[in-house]
């Protein structure tokens, strides 16, 4: 086919970067999806930023040697005099020299800079479980999927007893089990996502399993572990990376759940379900710890979501071909 | 067989359609020239991508979203559809103009019964309906769909209707279901009725399309690949019983085909289609025998003929070109072994050459 | 050995299962009872109508599927025995797929495929003796350098069958079982397809299983045919002998259901009743019986045998002379119920 916009490719790795253009030309013309893309970007520049735009002291009493080394306790609750938002009355003003865009904590801390610290951590955590729980559930929904039969059958019926539970219960089934360290609550979550992920690529697998190609390779003489890793795997995987940007926002809710649920490892720690658990007591004299904290979990669920919706609108086969 | 009216029921004229994709703009059709006489099976042939579906698609107006139609004009007893509204080209689907398509198990509601699906094409018309109750009261006996054809019952006739029973107009219906299930030869249409889409075999199911599509008693046929995804002894059982249908239903057929054999045992001319155009027409035998186009020659070579073996089959190098940056001038330009300088530049019209033959090339040697 | 391949009465059944502890409640018989050979260097052909079971035969054969019973004997070896090796099997026979845009990986480019089968059969290693082997290759089936390095999608369904036929071709095999190859692609690109699969075995000693509904194609292609019906062969004999004097009604009547591409022969309206069967319900006696307008108690009742007769195998009871055409016949008819 003389087929004139794609020209002639010189190379294997050519052929891909042109593929990848396409992919990135789609993305381009969906408004929300770019969005969603500048904004995760964004949370991800912060998480490698954040230790040099915020001193990480300033979350610890060493960070405060003006006070003795403690926290600042008495600037606790306080919001700043002259900030644009006006909370009304019964909220205690700062009359100091320092500045808080949004307010201090129950420690005394600014909360903007907590908040900046905290991303990092969710985030962090985040990338950690989805990816452990994508590998692993990914893995085992290929192999149950392509194996099939009693070790199929086990898998899914163990997916299912996981399942079956509320996913925010089962979180804090496990973390009371576990214990109370970010490694167990990292483990304790993976646990509950990991079987979406088994189901996921089991079915894409069964249905990969019968197309044509499949069969060619295996006349042409290609072994089970050559047309499952090399061939199966890989043209399956795109449901699993979409559903992977979705469960970011996920992870990260249920993360700050269980922290606002009081198995956090230390109160003061700064990340957002902390934080969050701090203002609760204190809603109506300081609504913006519970608010702003609450607020950057929603805007980095929302951009991981619009990532994932825009990564599945590009990458489904339909529109793509 | 011969074309003894030369009456036009529906005429297409200098059709462009183009359409949107993310690649750039497809120009599907470039100008197609299309005549439909009365009473006649017209074959419209052509490999993947010519434009003869898009061209079906064009004259019910069902085409996507993205298509538009840029010029062009389509004649149906003398107003051009493509000025209608989409109400208005709705009531004349079905009513003046049916279409059946390749696929029957995608065509076909698969959680309603066939009796559903039937009966909701003749509800259409209620009015037709209630004066056939009506009719069958006064005359007694049973109105048979032969009936609806002859013309005891005036289907067009828009007069008032009389006050008949919802539940007498569902027998109507009903009784009119079976009986047309029993013209296009369905054994047991009393059973086929309860059946499910899926419960039926292919033949069965383009059967049962082609009852609704001629429930309506309509004018124009459109045939669409019908007998691409059956066996080829249901091929042959479909084109009979179309064969057999002709003399009973006063349609014209425009019957879509990449397959000439098929086209030329049931057409009576044939259009050949390449590009987005039509390049050639004449009636079939003409068209076997002093086929004059470049490219309907190279396609009769092509064709592997049980009673005239060959050992290699010609073909024409190179493939169906792509619509979206289509060759300049005459699309088959690049793959035509008798191209001239002109040809690169200008599309041939096509052009009456012989009687009843019509030709768009500048290099044919009459 | 002459016959380079001999199939002894194979049948592949699949199992239906039904219920909580999935009991197996009947079989889909789609090859039962299949036996022919197939001549060194010759194209056999292969017909049938969609539930006859010709694309189980051609997995079967090429053991993708596992056989229920019977022998499959490649060259002598007889290839159902548990020891024989399945990868060296695998050099000597191919297979080409019906959907060329299935039968393709979509993310691999054409080198990356080609690379791929020359290192499962350890043919070329070293990128640039891999390269010169695959130029040579796409040189074989009309393609060129340009499509080394792209994708499936951007290439047509002709262009794609040759790149299944090329990749075919790296491990030098002998038998090329053709399943629908064409069926899928337009006249002008079917006919260079057809053509190029002529040259290729003449060039390389190629013997050829073509299957294929289309009887046309398979005329042109064929040295001998077989045409099968619900899973078992009724008729096989050289070409011209089943096109021109078919000996079983099914071949007679599926001969007189093909399109012939002249306006002007007058065909004989010769119509088969009822629809395509499905393997799962299989018709005692004769199973083309409820079909057959010749059909008899004896054929309701006794399953005919496959029977040679001058090279030419029949699976019926009675010789019917089909010359005067489907009216006439030699032998007694009862009434039939129609299906």
């Amino acid at each position: 086919m003389e087929n004139s916009e794609v020209g002639t490719t010189k190379s294997e790795w050519a052929a891909r970067w042109a593929d990848l253009k396409y992919t990135l030309y789609l993305l381009r013309k969906n408004p929300l999806v770019m969005a969603g893309i500048f904004m995760t970007f964004f949370f991800i520049a912060l998480m490698f930023l954040a230790n040099y735009i915020v001193d990480p002291k300033l979350a610890n009493p060493a960070g405060y040697p003006e006070f003795g080394g403690n926290y600042p306790f008495q600037r606790s609750y306080v919001w700043s005099k002259g900030n644009i938002i006006n909370w009304g009355p019964g909220i205690h003003l700062y009359e100091g020299p320092e500045f808080f865009l949004l307010g201090t904590d129950g420690w005394g801390r600014d909360l903007l800079k907590m908040i900046v610290l905290a991303i990092p951590v969710d985030i962090e955590n985040a990338i950690i479980i989805t990816l452990g729980a994508a590998a692993f559930g990914t893995l085992l929904g290929a192999l149950a999927g392509y194996v099939g039969g009693v070790i199929d059958e086990v898998v899914l019926r163990i997916t299912d007893i996981f399942l079956s539970i509320p996913y925010l219960i089962l979180a804090l089934v496990f973390a009371t089990m576990f214990g109370r360290t970010i490694e167990t609550l990292r483990f304790s979550i993976l646990l509950v996502f990991w079987p979406t992920y088994v189901r996921l690529m089991r079915g894409q697998i069964l249905s990969e399993k019968e197309k044509s190609y499949v069969e060619a390779l295996k006349a042409l003489g290609a072994g089970h572990a050559r047309v499952l890793f090399g061939h199966i795997i890989p043209n399956s995987i795109y449901p699993v990376l979409v559903q992977a940007t979705l469960d970011f926002g996920s992870v990260v809710l249920t993360f700050s759940a269980l922290m606002f649920l009081g198995f956090s490892p230390s109160p003061s720690l700064p990340e957002l379900g902390n934080l969050a658990s701090d203002g609760y007591f204190h809603i109506f004299d300081a609504p913006w710890l519970m608010m702003f904290s609450g607020l950057t979990m929603l805007l980095i669920a929302l951009a991981f979501n619009l990532l994932g919706d825009g990564l599945r609108d590009v990458l489904d086969p339909r529109i793509r071909r | 067989m011969q074309v003894k009216e030369k009456e036009v029921i529906l005429e297409v004229k200098d059709l462009k359609v183009f359409f949107h994709t993310y690649r750039g703009k497809v120009e599907a059709l470039n100008g197609v020239e299309l005549s439909l006489y009365k009473r006649e099976v017209l074959g419209l042939v052509g490999e993947s991508g010519c434009g003869k579906s898009v061209t079906a698609l064009t004259i019910l107006g069902l085409l996507p979203e993205n298509a538009y139609v840029i010029s062009g004009t389509i004649f149906f007893r003398g107003e051009d559809l493509l000025k209608k509204s989409r109400e208005e080209m709705r009531l004349l689907r079905a009513d003046e103009i049916a279409a059946v398509f390749q696929d029957p198990m995608t065509y076909l509601n698969p959680v309603l019964t066939m009796e559903t699906q039937l009966k909701e094409v003749f509800m259409l018309d209620t009015n037709l309906l209630r004066k056939a109750v009506v009719w069958q009261k006064n005359h007694g006996g049973k109105i048979a769909f032969d009936d609806l054809l002859s013309g005891k019952v005036k289907i067009r006739d828009k007069s008032t209707n009389p006050k008949v029973s919802k539940g007498e107009i569902n027998e109507m219906a009903k009784s009119l279901c079976v009986d047309i299930l029993r013209l296009v030869r369905m054994p047991d249409p009393e059973r086929i009725l309860r059946q499910y889409a899926f419960e039926l075999s292919g033949g069965m199911r383009q059967r049962a399309m082609i009852a609704m599509a001629l429930a309506r008693t309509p004018s124009v046929f459109i045939a669409d690949e019908i007998t691409t995804a059956v066996d080829v002894t249901i091929q042959a059982q479909i084109l009979n019983l179309m064969r057999g249908l002709r003399d009973k239903i006063d349609a014209s057929t425009l019957l879509i085909t990449h397959d000439l054999s098929v086209a030329a045992e049931n057409a009576d001319r044939i259009a050949v289609m390449y590009g987005g155009n039509v390049v050639e027409v004449a009636p079939t035998v003409e068209i076997f025998k002093n086929h004059l186009h470049p490219y309907t020659s190279m396609l009769m070579k092509a064709i592997p003929d049980v009673k005239n073996p060959s050992e290699r089959l010609e073909f024409i190098p190179g493939t169906v070109p792509e619509m979206i940056n289509p060759p300049s001038g005459c699309r088959f330009h690049p793959r035509c072994s008798i191209a001239t300088d002109k040809c690169a530049v200008e599309k041939p019209e096509l052009k009456r050459v012989l009687k009843n033959h019509e030709v768009a090339c500048y290099n044919v040697a009459v | 050995m002459k016959d380079i391949l001999v199939v002894e009465d194979l049948k592949t059944w699949f199992p239906i299962k039904s219920g909580i502890i999935q009991r197996t409640v009947g079989y889909v018989k789609a090859v039962d009872g299949v036996s022919f050979g197939v001549r060194r260097g010759e194209t056999f052909g292969l017909v049938g109508e969609s539930g006859s079971g010709k694309t189980t035969l051609a997995r079967t054969i090429m053991r993708l599927v596992k056989p229920t019973a019977g022998k499959i004997v490649f060259d002598g070896v007889d290839l159902t025995e548990r020891k024989s090796k399945p990868a060296k099997l695998r050099r000597r026979m191919q297979i080409i797929f019906q959907d060329p845009y299935a039968s393709l990986d979509p993310r691999q480019t054409v080198y990356s495929m080609l690379k791929e089968t020359m290192q499962i059969h350890r043919v070329a290693s070293g990128r640039s003796s891999v390269h010169k082997k695959a130029l040579e290759l796409l040189e074989n089936v009309g393609l060129s350098e340009e499509h080394l390095y792209r994708f499936p999608h951007e290439f047509s369904g002709g262009q794609r069958q040759r790149i299944a036929v090329a990749r075919a071709l790296i491990v030098n095999p002998e038998f090329l079982i053709l399943d629908e190859p064409t069926s899928f692609l337009d006249v002008s690109v079917q006919a260079s397809v057809l053509n190029l699969l002529n040259d290729l075995q003449k060039a390389f000693a190629l013997t050829y299983l073509f299957i294929s509904h289309n009887l046309a194609v398979v005329h042109h292609m064929s040295d001998r045919v077989a045409v099968m019906y619900l899973g078992k062969l009724v008729e096989i004999a050289d070409r011209d002998a089943i096109y021109d004097s078919p000996r079983h009604p099914y071949t007679f009547h599926l001969m007189a259901a093909i399109p012939v591409p002249n306006p002007e022969i007058k065909k004989e309206e010769v119509l088969l009743t009822g629809d395509v069967p499905s393997p799962v319900n299989i018709p005692p006696g004769c199973r083309f019986h409820p079909r057959c307008p010749y059909a008899t108690d004896r054929c309701e009742q006794e399953e005919p045998p496959l029977i040679e007769n001058d090279g030419h195998w029949v699976a019926c009871h009675y010789d019917i002379d089909f010359k005067g055409g489907a009216r006439s016949s030699r032998i007694k008819r009862r009434k039939r119920r129609r299906v």
